[in-house]
């Protein structure tokens, strides 16, 4: 894919050497690992929110950005939790 | 920003895998040290005697909320000038942490013979964890046959 997020590199002593593209999530952080050619929609699609690449899970509910996901987690730790 | 490696080599016994999750290699943050993680390397693969019946090694990382019990690690600063790391490590999980239910941000089976090196081109394509105490990921590993332990290698930014 164009500018791809990550890299994964897979050595199998019998199939050999397997690259992959990958991307992150913005919405909920998961690695997505891109087939080569694939339809773009089996590997998820871009929230017109927040301009970024998502993971098929999260198509279709809504924009809720990792850093806002993120931002929540270290906001319960002023109550102590 | 430092980068900085841990391994399940630095401390501890490696632990052999089971048929569920055993946590190889606990990135989180501390207290004393607040501040956010970014997971941006993570390699792993066998570090035994493959099993005489041929079978796979599901790897996965996963949010963890609370401690469980491992040997603390020392992440190591990859430039010996940068100070040390706010981040606490902990490899060799004797009993798992608290998990968060369907937290996954990495899941992989692998045969047990494979291994994997992933790299995150930037920081906004890294495994981030919030700067909570005790909140982080845990890289963990199963195998229904392969009973012998893994290696697990990350690098990290904070």
């Amino acid at each position: 894919m164009r500018n791809p997020g990550g890299y994964s590199v897979i050595t199998d002593p019998v199939r050999g050497v397997k690259e992959e593209d990958t991307f992150t999530c913005q919405h909920c952080g998961k690695v997505v690992f891109v087939k080569p050619l694939c339809d773009p929609a089996d590997m998820g699609g871009r929230c017109t929110c927040c301009d970024s690449l998502i993971c098929k899970d999260c198509v279709g509910k809504g924009c809720d950005h990792l850093e806002k996901k993120l931002a929540r987690m270290e906001a319960l730790r002023s109550y102590g939790v | 920003m430092p980068l900085y490696q841990v391994n399940n080599r630095l401390a501890g016994t490696q632990q052999n895998l089971s048929t569920s999750f055993k946590s190889i290699v606990i990135l989180k943050a501390a207290t004393a040290t607040l501040k956010r993680g970014k997971l941006m390397e993570l390699a792993f693969g066998a570090d035994g005697a493959p099993n005489a019946t041929d079978c796979q090694i599901v790897y996965d990382v996963s949010r963890q909320t609370a401690d469980g019990t491992a040997t603390a690690a020392t992440p190591t600063p990859k430039d010996p000038a940068d100070v040390a790391a706010g981040t606490v490590a902990a490899v060799n999980a004797t009993a798992e942490g608290t998990i968060t239910a369907a937290s996954s941000l990495w899941a992989k089976a692998l045969n047990q013979r494979a291994s994997q090196i992933w790299y995150a081109r930037d920081e906004a394509n890294a495994l981030i964890w919030p700067a909570t105490n005790l909140a982080g990921l845990a890289v963990r590993a199963l195998s229904p046959t392969y009973a012998a332990p893994v290696l697990v290698e990350t690098v990290h930014l904070e």
